[in-house]
């Protein structure tokens, strides 16, 4: 159990920053999972593993969930994921503010678009898995 | 049989603790009772440094941001204190067990914490005006007197600027005003620059009077600017109730007892006794005293008093602020870098002030944010994580939160009550209502807007209004109003309990209406002004 933990630690680091997660990282994400139990059941599952095999179908899944079930345990995992990151100082540069130069604040824009596109395709990703209401 | 102890407080919290020290240094033998729940785990964990360096070099900063239990990662804000970091997690442990509330309607927060609430208070002092003083139900040249007292014993910072008559007034004993950070520097230029134009939508702003020190005290520093507020007390820069407790414990004439949870009084010709439900073994004992004093906060002496006088089925009238968040985001903000050093406290105050009487005046506290971690942010953009992770860190140095506080009346629709219950310690609980009319709220989104087209003259922004449960304000009031008739279930002026002879209340239960400016250096300059009441016949 403690391997798939890790490796979903190390597959949700990968969507959120771009970054494998350390060993520490992985460790506490498996402590957060044994602790907190978050059990998927069986239509989350198959979604689960789809967004685990794929960092864009993560990313797809995720934009659709945030639209349809914000309060999905699967969103949930990757929230937790979220601030054991933002708390290692491996990864703080990606938390802390940082000064951005005028130029690349159009890279916001693009970012906006891909998030646009994201949340379409997200929509139908989740939308055709048939989450059961008992997930939200 | 003959009292131990010449007055008993029950609580620690900031009006428990100014009544003690009121009487302790009055020379008489006080015993405070308390439950007093402590952080013993976290506070030793967080090293004295400021948060960018502990976010970028701390191994183990997770123990302390997101707990141990991973209590630090909220996902359902349903529960008025999910949001408390896990250092101040022990503010509600055990509530639910010894002091469960239930309501549809209402998600009070209350704490059986050593230093009460005000362990975790955000340190606005605001002096009631006299039109605000008199609603409800307080002496104006006595308060006056007592927020002296107050400040001088807490220390307080703050300037006589725009802002200065919703909270200064004619304070004097106060320190320098800490240093603006960036955002809020802008936001208060922007003010300079618009002033006439908000001053003609009678809008007002300054800075805010603050329990926080800029010049040292005995045991405590001045503010160092470490942005770690919300997580250590380790200065001591700004005040909380358990700093005093610790120092009245030094005194001879104080005793303080601990794991025992205040059930109900009685009267008898020596004084008063106090039967306790002791929290760590179950056991019951009592304390006898000439006087008692409660202040267990409003809902805790509710559940006192209803018990001690045997009225099951009394309820009693409620009060709480009506409150919601804006977070907006200031333009010229974008880009820029967030400064290391720097407070997490709100740092200036709006005041919206319609009929230019200084009364039912609308307030928000503007708050910079960075040290409540972003992935609290994150979680309520509407976004995938990775997309919304970047928007975020993009506007965080741009972002402030408009916390608003709407001003409270009494009315037949908010009220508490006890119920019997087999399933708790004291086999009962306390139950409440809280709705508000359409009147209130239709006058409430008319203040949001007047605040939130302020806040776009101020180049700030307004993103989303979000509104917490009623009794997320946390400041709460009006159960046993003030009423020189003595009828039932109300104070008189001096504090004194109707129906008995030596029963004082210190807390907020007395007040009749509650601003929207904070209630907290006022309650305690009521206990003061209880204490003192409550010696005058010593």
């Amino acid at each position: 159990m403690t391997e798939d933990y890790h490796h979903e630690a190390d597959r949700i680091a990968l969507y959120l920053v771009g970054e494998h997660a350390g060993q520490r990282e992985k460790r506490i994400y498996a402590e957060a999972m044994e602790k907190l139990r978050l059990c998927p059941n069986a239509s989350e599952t198959a979604l689960w593993d789809s967004m685990l095999a794929s960092t864009r179908r993560m990313a797809w899944a995720d934009a659709g969930l945030a639209l349809l079930r914000p309060d999905n345990k699967l969103r949930q995992k990757l929230f937790i994921m979220l601030a054991i990151l933002e708390t290692s100082p491996d990864y703080a540069r990606y938390f802390l503010s940082r000064p951005v130069p005028p130029r690349l604040h159009l890279s916001l824009v693009g970012a906006g678009i891909r998030s646009v596109f994201r949340g379409i395709a997200g929509v139908i990703m989740v939308k055709l898995s048939k989450l059961d209401a008992a997930g939200s | 049989m003959q009292p131990d102890h010449d007055y008993i407080v029950v609580g620690s919290g900031a009006t428990g603790a100014m009544a003690a020290q009121t009487l302790v240094e009055a020379g008489v033998r006080v015993a405070m009772i308390d439950v007093g729940e402590k952080d013993e785990v976290y506070a030793p964990l967080i090293p004295d440094q400021d948060f960018d360096t502990l976010r970028r070099h701390d191994p183990h900063q997770h123990r302390y941001f997101l707990g141990d239990d991973f209590e630090g990662i909220p996902w359902s804000n349903t529960k008025v204190g999910s949001q408390l970091t896990p250092p101040r997690g022990f503010l509600t442990r055990h509530a639910d067990k010894f002091i469960p509330f239930v309501s549809d309607t209402l998600s009070p927060m209350e704490s059986l914490a050593c230093g009460g609430l005000g362990a975790g208070w955000g340190a606005g002092c605001y002096l009631y005006s006299k039109a605000e003083l008199a609603a409800a139900g307080l002496n104006e040249p006595e308060m006056l007197d007592a927020y002296e007292t107050i400040a001088r014993r807490i220390g307080v910072s703050g300037a006589r600027d725009d802002g200065a008559p919703y909270c200064l007034r004619g304070l004097s004993s106060f320190q320098p005003p800490i240093e603006l950070e960036e955002n809020s520097a802008a936001i208060f230029r922007s003010y300079q620059r618009h002033r006439t134009e908000l001053n003609g939508k009678r809008v007002f702003v300054g800075r805010q009077l603050q329990a926080i020190l800029t010049r040292d005290m005995p045991g405590r520093k001045s503010m160092q600017y470490k942005d770690m507020d919300y997580w250590s007390d380790r200065d001591k820069s700004a005040y909380r109730s358990w700093m005093t407790i610790d120092e009245l414990k030094k005194a001879g004439n104080f005793s303080y007892h601990a794991q025992c949870l205040a059930v109900k009084f009685s009267e008898d010709a020596h004084g008063v006794a106090v039967h306790v439900l002791r929290t760590d073994t179950g056991d019951r004992q009592v304390f006898r005293g000439k006087k008692l004093l409660l202040a267990p906060g409003v809902l805790g002496t509710a559940r006192i008093v209803i018990r001690s006088f045997a009225y099951p089925n009394t309820t009693l009238p409620f009060i709480c602020n009506p409150y919601c968040y804006i977070p907006c985001v200031q333009w010229r903000m974008l880009g820029k870098e967030v400064q290391r050093l720097r407070s997490s406290f709100g740092q200036l105050v709006m005041f919206l002030d319609d009929n230019a009487d200084n009364f039912d005046v609308g307030m928000a506290v503007l708050f910079s944010y960075r040290s409540l971690l972003l992935f609290k942010l994150i979680k309520e953009v509407p976004l995938n994580f990775s997309d919304a992770r970047i928007l975020m860190q993009y506007l965080m140095p741009a972002l402030t939160i408009a916390g608003i506080h709407h001003p409270e009346k009494p009315s037949s629709s908010k009220f508490v009550g006890m119920r019997r219950s087999d399933r708790t310690p004291t086999g009962d609980l306390l139950a409440g209502q809280y709705i508000l009319s359409e009147v209130d709220k239709a006058a409430n989104a008319a203040r949001e807007q007047k605040i939130k087209s302020a806040l776009r003259t101020l180049g700030c922004q307004p993103l989303r209004t979000l509104r917490v449960p009623h009794g997320g304000s946390i400041h709460y009031a009006g159960t046993l109003p003030f009423d020189p008739a003595g009828r039932p279930f109300t104070l008189s002026t001096r504090g004194l309990l109707a129906g008995t002879r030596a029963v004082y209340v210190a807390d907020g239960s007395g007040f009749r209406y509650l601003p929207a400016k904070g209630i907290t250096f006022t309650l305690m300059a009521n206990a003061h002004c209880v204490a003192r009441h409550a010696l005058k016949n010593e």
